[in-house]
């Protein structure tokens, strides 16, 4: 199951991770009453940085408890997680990816601990599963540009308008398209098998990606570093929270959403099942999800909450009503069948790898 | 009184009668409920078999043989028709006949025995840590180069499952239950309504006072008034058994302070009498009156003891023929000098009937009682040279065994209109008699509580002919 | 004759004490059971009239009391209980007769007599009633101061007869009584017998009773 080099990706974050994990550990357990308290575990593809003020406010309300926080990639923390059972390392007690797909699959082979939903506040029920999985947050995949490289062509309001444009003005796009590598981000991958699932117009996209030789990148950050630069106009499937933050820095970066479906992604969190901290995992999970924790997750974090009156004062203005949240349920596991995934990555490296590589 | 009126609620045909309805009902609910369970399974198990049937099925459909490769491209829509349980965790295996396995989320197993048909196979196991229902269905690829079996295993957890069985028991449990608690109501209605007519009838008794012995009205249902129809019996006969009491302590009163006054009489004349010769003559006949009273005392503490033997019921064997020798042999220690004839006379098939022939069963104490006052009754009646003739003997026929004990004798005899009257208390033939009215009706008295038969008639001697008549009792019971 | 009278109701005791001593026989009154039982062990009576119902110890406990010591001084019991059950079981524990109060103060005095004269007349071989003598050693019988001869048979009769007074005897239990195996026992024999004894003893106290189909009863005419 695990590649090479996967293994050696593993080895490579684990010394970032521990780096990371030391200086959290640092900053936070700066009080001297660390000694009394329990540490938990939390592994998580999400920016140590849109998580810190999260987990700061925790630790406050819960002097019992510190946290010690993993930051990693989706495909990454997949594997840690599922060959955890094998090396019977119970060192993980929250599990938190932006990938559902992967999440979904997780709790189906059975490595989640059930959370009851009576405290799981105003999480709705399409953001639920089997009272294990929780999401937390509401986060448009959204279209990025560089304002000065896109002057005078029109935003595309439709996936079929993005199509258009792309075939009309080639020599302008070609090269200068860029999204998530489907075969090594997890996030990536997910996002377009669900395009594939919303649209057969998708194909057209991406047919028309693929002619204007979309740049594939590993991480939110680089394409959003491309984009600022100028090195990209078009940063596609872009979760939206990471460019709602840049767009407010960086003047020169513009973000929309698609009037035809716009998909909403929900980061998910659920309980390790073999974490011998459950009581206090739960406890961070039940304020991840209170209505405290959604309210400082709106105001303190870039994060979109998924509680709907805090959501809706972070969305982007020009919200369209097109929102599709992916739904978690055990159809997320249909792209992940080996047959399919391997099917689907087939087109994939035949579209967009090739001309990386030559 | 309290103690007897618990047990009286305790045994209340209300609380029977509900107490069975609620047997009942609790059985038949019980046979719903398992019935009920065994079918929120079927329904469970076949609603969730679709799916996963369902699933399996658009997957197949979307798997081919090309170039001697299985293609199978997993359609979203099958995970999402397994999604509908919402939360079932799901495993599934797709493999050929020869179990290669194309793609698979779990390395599991196939079901026993399998050979692949177009028809879908479940069972249950242990999975992962849960039960889970799987299923396989196959459909034959054909190819250009070879053709072969491919199945679709799922395996998916049970817990909508479960939710469903227990939707559906429940759902029907509350209806069975709401037709079982409106039922028992009805029962419970019906009831009151049924014991309506009991409850005037035991307020009526209660509020009742001693010396109302009106009959109660009666009302239907006929088999409440078929009590109240006894109960009013009851009531005539207790009215009758009162008038009868109150008649025989006054006629008692009566008999023993006339007898009383007359002696008190005598004895104040005797007292007052200066003539030695009269004074004699009236103490005599105060001793006379003195007997007489000390025979009517013991006449009636004979009558009484009588009937309260009766009332006790004792019972035992007598043989007649002892009985006859018992009571003679005391009787006559008084007329040892009178020239009564007496004569027995027992019947030989008595005689030599075995030592039961003449068994009856009773008291022997009344019995004494009754033969010695009809005899008593013959000599004091009768003449000096009266004959008073005792036979026993024995009537027997196809449904008739009766033993007939008679005392024939040669005294007056009973006119024929008073023979009835005779056996009233305190009813004698004779105005100036020395009789205290009451040896036949003793007599009468213990015949009735021996279930014997008694006859007065004309007897060949000349006199009275007493017969009393008793069914044998049969020595080996 | 010497009579120890256990009685608790001091009228009747004392009319029954006046008729006895008027009588010229020699009578105790005692009115408690413990009493009784006590004077018993000292002084010999030739007759005891008791009462059932005794404060201290009851008539029928003093009885077994009396009978238990071998004791066969007669007893006559005097209860004023109707029901017969009483007399039985007074019989059964040793009483040699009965009386139900209230009592003919005759009968009680004829009972008494005859009751004692058994128990004399064995003692001396005389059996003495009135104008009757029979001499129980000698099998002379006298009526009147004449002797009567009496045969073979009718002595053993009339012994019989007096052993058994006021019993009822069947002709079969006579049969049984006086012939032995060697004679054939006739009824119409006893019947001549006893018309013969019957005859031979008129104009004395001795009775003899014909039930005609059950037998006969013999009886002490003591009035």
């Amino acid at each position: 199951m695990v590649s090479a080099h996967q293994k050696a990706m593993i080895a490579s974050w684990r010394t970032v991770a521990s780096i990371i994990a030391g200086l959290l550990c640092c900053i936070l357990s700066q009080a001297a009453w660390a000694q009394d308290r329990t540490a938990i575990d939390i592994w998580s593809t999400t920016d140590t940085a849109a998580f810190e003020s999260l987990i700061h406010a925790f630790e406050q309300a819960n002097p019992d408890i510190s946290v010690t926080y993993h930051e990693v990639t989706t495909n990454e923390l997949y594997d840690h997680v599922i060959t955890a059972r094998e090396r019977r390392d119970s060192k993980i007690d929250l599990v938190i990816s932006s990938a559902m797909d992967l999440q979904v699959k997780l709790v189906n082979e059975g490595l989640a601990s059930p959370f009851s939903a009576d405290k799981a506040g105003s999480t709705p029920l399409w953001a639920q599963w089997r009272n294990e999985l929780y999401g937390f947050t509401y986060e448009p995949i959204v279209l990025v540009y560089n304002k000065a490289a896109f002057k005078g062509y029109p935003l595309p309001r439709t996936h079929s308008d993005l199509a258009d444009l792309l075939i009309n003005n080639l020599p302008t796009f070609e090269g200068k398209v860029g999204t998530y590598d489907a075969a090594s981000s997890g996030a990536g991958y997910l996002f377009f098998t669900q395009d594939a699932i919303q649209s057969d117009k998708i194909f057209r996209v991406i047919e028309a990606l693929s002619r204007a030789k979309m740049r594939t990148y590993g991480f939110t950050s680089a394409i959003l570093d491309a984009v600022a630069s100028g090195n990209l106009i078009l940063g596609y499937n872009v979760i939206g929270t990471y460019a709602l933050e840049l767009a407010s820095r960086d003047p020169n970066v513009g973000i929309f959403q698609f009037e035809d479906y716009t998909i909403v992604m929900s980061r998910t969190a659920f309980i390790y099942k073999y974490s011998h901290k459950r009581a206090e995992a739960e406890r961070f999970m039940e304020y991840l999800l209170s209505d405290a924790g959604q309210q400082k997750m709106a105001q303190e974090t870039s994060l979109i909450p998924i509680a709907p009156e805090q959501r809706r004062l972070k969305l982007p203005p020009n919200s369209t009503n097109a929102y599709l949240p992916i739904k978690m349920g055990i159809a997320l596991l249909t792209y992940q069948d080996t047959l399919k995934r391997r099917y689907f990555l087939d087109v994939w490296n035949s579209l967009f790898k090739k001309p990386e590589t030559e | 009184m309290r103690q007897s009126s618990k047990r009286l609620t305790q045994k209340s045909i209300r609380h029977r009668l509900i107490l069975s309805m609620g047997a009942g009902f609790l059985a038949i609910l019980t046979v719903i409920c398992v019935g009920l369970w065994g079918y929120a399974q079927q329904a469970a198990n076949e609603s969730y078999d679709r799916l996963l049937h369902g699933a399996a099925l658009a997957i197949l459909e979307r798997a081919n043989l090309t170039s001697g490769e299985v293609r199978v491209d997993i359609p979203y829509s099958a995970f999402e028709i397994l999604g509908l349980a919402k939360q079932d965790r799901v495993f599934y295996r797709i493999f050929t006949q020869d179990n290669e396995t194309i793609t698979a989320s779990h390395d599991l197993r196939p079901a026993a025995n399998y050979k692949p048909s177009e028809r879908p196979v479940y069972w249950d196991d242990a999975y992962s840590g849960e039960t889970v229902r799987f299923m396989q269905q196959a459909r034959f690829l054909t190819g250009d180069a070879r053709s072969l079996w491919l199945i679709v295993e799922f395996g998916q957890t049970c817990i909508a499952r479960h939710d469903m069985v227990a939707d559906l028991f429940w759902n029907g449990f509350a209806v069975a239950l709401f037709i079982t608690i409106v039922g028992l109501l009805f029962v419970w209605i019906a009831i009151n309504r049924a014991l309506h007519p009991l409850i005037d009838v035991e307020q009526n008794l209660r509020q009742r006072d001693i010396s109302d012995f009106t009959a109660l009205p009666v009302t239907p249902p006929r088999e409440v008034a078929s009590l109240i129809l006894s109960i009013n019996g009851f009531i005539s006969r207790l009215k009758n058994n009162l008038d009868h009491s109150q008649i025989f302590i006054a006629d008692v009163t009566h008999q023993i302070r006339t007898a009383l006054s007359a002696l008190q009489g005598q004895l104040e004349l005797a007292s007052k009498e200066q003539d030695p010769a009269l004074q004699q003559g009236r103490v005599d006949k105060a001793e006379r009156q003195s007997r007489k009273t000390i025979h009517l005392t013991n006449q009636l503490l004979a009558h009484a003891m009588v009937i309260h033997r009766a009332d006790q019921k004792i019972v035992s064997d007598i043989h007649l023929a002892d009985l006859i020798k018992t009571v003679l042999q005391s009787l006559l220690r008084e007329h040892m000098k009178s020239d009564i004839d007496f004569s027995v006379s027992i019947a030989p098939e008595i005689e030599d009937g075995g030592p039961d022939a003449d068994l009856i069963a009773g008291d022997v104490i009344s019995m004494r009682e009754a033969l010695s006052n009809v005899i008593d009754n013959a000599i004091e009646h009768g003449p000096a040279n009266n004959k008073i003739d005792i036979s026993l003997f024995a009537k027997t026929g196809k449904r008739l065994n009766q033993l007939i004990l008679q005392v024939d004798d040669a005294g007056p005899g009973i006119p024929e209109d008073k023979r009835l009257k005779v056996l009233e208390r305190f009813y004698t033939t004779e105005t100036a008699s020395e009789g205290s009215g009451l040896g036949l009706s003793i007599v009468d008295e213990v015949m009735r509580s021996h279930r014997a038969r008694l006859q007065l008639g004309d007897s060949a001697l000349g006199g009275l002919s007493v017969r009393m008549i008793f069914s044998r009792k049969s020595g080996d019971t | 004759m010497r009579v120890l009278f256990v009685e608790d109701n001091m009228a009747l005791a004392e009319t029954v004490v006046e008729r006895f001593r008027k009588e010229g026989h020699v009578i105790d009154h005692e009115s408690d059971g413990d009493e009784a039982d006590f004077i018993l062990r000292h002084k010999q009576f030739d007759l005891i009239l008791l009462d059932i119902n005794l404060p201290g110890r009851n008539g029928f406990e003093l009885l077994r009391s009396i009978r238990a010591r071998n004791l066969d001084t007669p007893v006559l019991v005097l209860s004023a209980r109707s029901e017969i059950d009483d007399r039985v079981v007074g019989l059964d524990a040793g009483a040699d007769d009965y009386m139900t109060k209230p009592f003919d103060f005759r009968e009680l005095i004829a009972r008494c007599r005859a009751l004692a004269r058994r128990k004399s007349g064995l003692a001396r071989n005389l059996f003495k009633a009135g104008n009757l003598t029979f001499d129980w050693g000698t099998k002379l019988a006298n009526v009147d101061g004449q002797d009567v001869e009496l045969r073979n048979k009718e002595v053993q009769l009339f012994e019989l007869f007096l052993t058994n007074p006021d019993r009822v005897l069947t002709k079969e239990e006579i049969a049984d009584k006086i012939y032995n195996f060697d004679e054939t026992p006739s009824l119409n024999a006893i019947e001549q017998t006893i018309t013969r004894l019957r005859k031979k003893l008129d104009g004395s106290p001795f009775l003899i009773k014909t039930i005609r189909g059950l037998g006969y009863i013999g009886h002490i005419d003591e009035s």
